[in-house]
């Protein structure tokens, strides 16, 4: 077994490190830093972006850089919020509390510094706990016939709506509009057109990458115009990076317990990193001597967070890689990714290609080493990026995202649905809407689908099967339990003071 | 009693959506049995729920305190969406140049912070720089210039 887990990382290590997915994993990291080191575009929108350059890389390095894009906004997202107090990524906004207070005292580099080294730590503890999970629970999965399949991929779908923001039944609403949009095409068992229009261009359904720019890349867009965000105002200075040894003797507990603490809350769909965050800084405030130091620099408030959000941003990749079940919008997109290059994830695709599954673990450890080394000796540079004014970006990402959405399909076809679902996504922001759920919704609900439909051949009709099966059972009394929980006042209240978007 | 306008404006939407799904499922598809389902099936489900939430969230507004539907860049709108329907509908005529020259020049002058030379200019940048990138670099098979130009 042991043995087993070590031959699978060298396998991981050589895909990693062959020089194209070595290129893109940089790529992805440095792509990742500067979007996280932004406010005004996330990483949702950018990986949707670069989906159509995808289309040119092997599949193994599309992943290992649209991962990177991921872990790397986290990163850069912690960078402005200790220095400017300005939290490029929403997981981000809890460093800012401890983070920037240390940069008025004059420890900036002292607080980037543990941040990065909390983060490489969190991501090393992780990637292992990854590649020791990875085996076992895709096992487990192969198991899995459509009717575990099905309430799988409720669970996780409503689970996801339970940590996302803003009124829950909303966001259900959401998860449901966005699986009929996916509805659009032609019916995979009959062969029917549905909701095609009679338009001949709909009949492959409704094109993902011109789906999620649109509610995505367009709405961010439209709401920085609002109330445009001025570039970036004053910067705390940097004066020395290294921590000293009992800085670090402070912030070991706080990392080890966030790393863990973080790998277990990443795992949960669309819990990820802003929710590890926010536990590992109350769990430290609360068993901290001195809690009274907390919102006032404290070191833990930094190191903890940051090992947490990190861990949680690299487990929250289990889901998907063992299950093809994706926990985060971003990762839907990444399903999307691999379905155009002809794979279907899976607990297949661990032992179908080893060399992609392996490669992008391995990836996210070697990337998480580059963060350290872009973000540390960099931090000056990356500052600067924020001096770019966002009336200069934003034509970029309108062009950026057109030609994406063209290249795809040779469509001007498509860029119409970009521009409908840029209008269709603001007006449901304008009601109080969140994109995430529906385009989770809108990717996972021809699964659903198909999955309900063969559970349902099996049982001759029967619905009360997925009751009786003990594992479809339980995921979708959990998800029940769950619904019920978020509808209740009190929680909705809290959750409300928790959950800002994150795209 | 006061209402909650976004909430009610989100329940109609999504009615109107689940409506148009149903309704095109019950006459324009095959339903089939819960045993056999038809293309129809799911979407005619996931219809129904879609109006019950929608009219769950619309009730609920009526009893909450009014909230406000915010700023909206008009502006940015007309332009942000016109640059990406430019595109759209002169791809193909006018080609890679014109066309994204076109829809980044509407783009920058979305923010109403940009001078009509600025926006030139980043148009003109961003077009020189996406046509190196897209047609050399990457060798996409589109025309620099379309059938309306070159006749």
């Amino acid at each position: 077994m042991e043995l087993e887990l070590f031959n699978n990382l060298a396998v991981g290590f050589n895909a990693a490190l062959s020089p194209e997915n070595f290129m893109f994993c940089f790529v992805g990291a440095v792509i990742g830093t500067f979007i996280g080191v932004l406010p005004g575009l996330g990483p949702t929108a950018t990986v949707a972006m670069l989906l159509p350059v995808t289309y040119y890389l092997s599949p193994t390095a599309s992943l290992i850089m649209l991962a990177g894009i991921y872990y790397g906004s986290q990163y850069g997202g912690s960078t402005t919020a200790i220095l400017m107090n300005l939290p490029g990524e929403v997981s981000s906004s809890v460093t800012a509390i401890d983070g920037y207070q240390m940069a008025r005292k004059g420890e900036a580099g002292k607080a980037l510094a543990i941040a990065a080294i909390g983060s490489f730590l969190a991501g090393t503890f992780a990637t292992f706990l990854i590649a020791i999970v990875a085996l076992p629970l895709a096992s487990v999965a192969l198991q899995f016939g459509s009717t575990q399949y099905f309430a799988l991929i409720l669970f996780g779908l409503v689970t996801s709506t339970a940590l996302a923001h803003g009124s829950a039944i909303k966001a259900v609403a959401m998860i449901v509009a966005g699986m009929l949009f996916g509805m659009v095409g032609t019916d995979v068992d009959t062969g029917a057109f549905r909701f095609t229009l009679g338009l001949i261009e709909l009949s492959d359904g409704l094109s993902t990458v011109a789906v999620a720019l649109g509610i995505f890349g367009i709405v961010e867009i439209l709401k920085n115009l609002e109330n445009m965000p001025d570039s970036a105002a004053g910067t705390a200075k940097i004066t020395t990076l290294m921590p000293t040894r009992a800085d670090l003797r402070q912030a070991a507990g706080p990392i080890a317990r966030g790393s863990v603490l973080g790998s277990l809350l990443g795992v949960l769909p669309g819990g990820g990193s802003i929710l590890s965050a926010f536990s590992s800084y109350t769990l430290e405030k609360r068993i901290s001597k001195h809690p009274e130091r907390f919102g006032k620099g404290a070191i833990e408030g930094v190191a903890g967070p940051e090992a947490a959000n990190n861990a949680g941003a690299q487990t929250s990749f289990i889901p998907l890689l063992t299950l093809g079940i994706p926990s985060h919008p971003l990762m839907a997109l990444m399903i999307g990714a691999l379905m155009i290059q002809g794979i279907t994830p899976g607990p297949n695709v661990v032992t179908e290609q080893p060399q992609l599954f392996w490669g992008v673990i391995a990836s996210m450890w070697i990337g998480n080493a580059m963060l350290v080394i872009l973000n540390l000796p960099l931090v000056g540079l990356w500052v600067s990026m924020l001096k770019i004014p966002y009336r200069y970006l934003l034509p970029a990402i309108v062009a950026f995202s057109t030609i994406g959405v063209f290249t795809v399909s040779n469509s001007g076809f498509d860029v119409y649905v970009l521009a409908f679902f840029g209008v269709l996504g603001y007006t449901f922001h304008k009601f109080g809407c969140e994109p995430a759920p529906f385009l989770m919704g809108f990717v996972l609900g021809g699964l659903l689908e198909e999955h309900l439909r063969r559970a349902m051949v099996f049982s001759r009709g029967d619905p009360t099967v997925f009751l009786t099966d003990p594992i479809s059972g339980s995921l979708l009394f959990v998800a029940v339990v769950v619904l019920i929980l978020i509808t209740l006042p009190a929680i909705s209240r809290k959750r409300e003071e928790i959950f800002v978007e994150e795209d | 009693m006061t209402i909650n306008l976004k909430d009610l404006a989100a329940g109609a939407l999504f009615v109107i959506i689940g409506l148009f799904f149903a309704l095109d499922a019950l006459f324009n598809l095959r339903i089939g049995q819960a045993f056999s389902m038809g293309p129809g099936y799911f979407p005619l489900v996931l219809g129904a729920v879609l109006v019950g939430l929608g009219l769950v969230i619309a009730m609920l507004g009526l009893n909450k305190p009014s909230e406000s539907f915010g700023r909206v860049s008009w502006r940015g709108l007309l332009l942000v969406i016109g640059a990406v329907i430019f595109f759209a509908a002169t791809i193909r005529g006018l080609g890679m140049v014109l066309s994204l020259g076109g829809a980044t020049l509407m783009a920058s002058l979305a923010s109403g912070r940009m001078s009509w030379r600025g926006a030139a200019l980043l148009s003109i940048l961003l077009t020189g720089f996406c046509v190196l990138a897209f047609i050399y670099a990457l060798r996409l098979p589109y025309p620099l210039f379309g059938g309306w130009i070159t006749g």
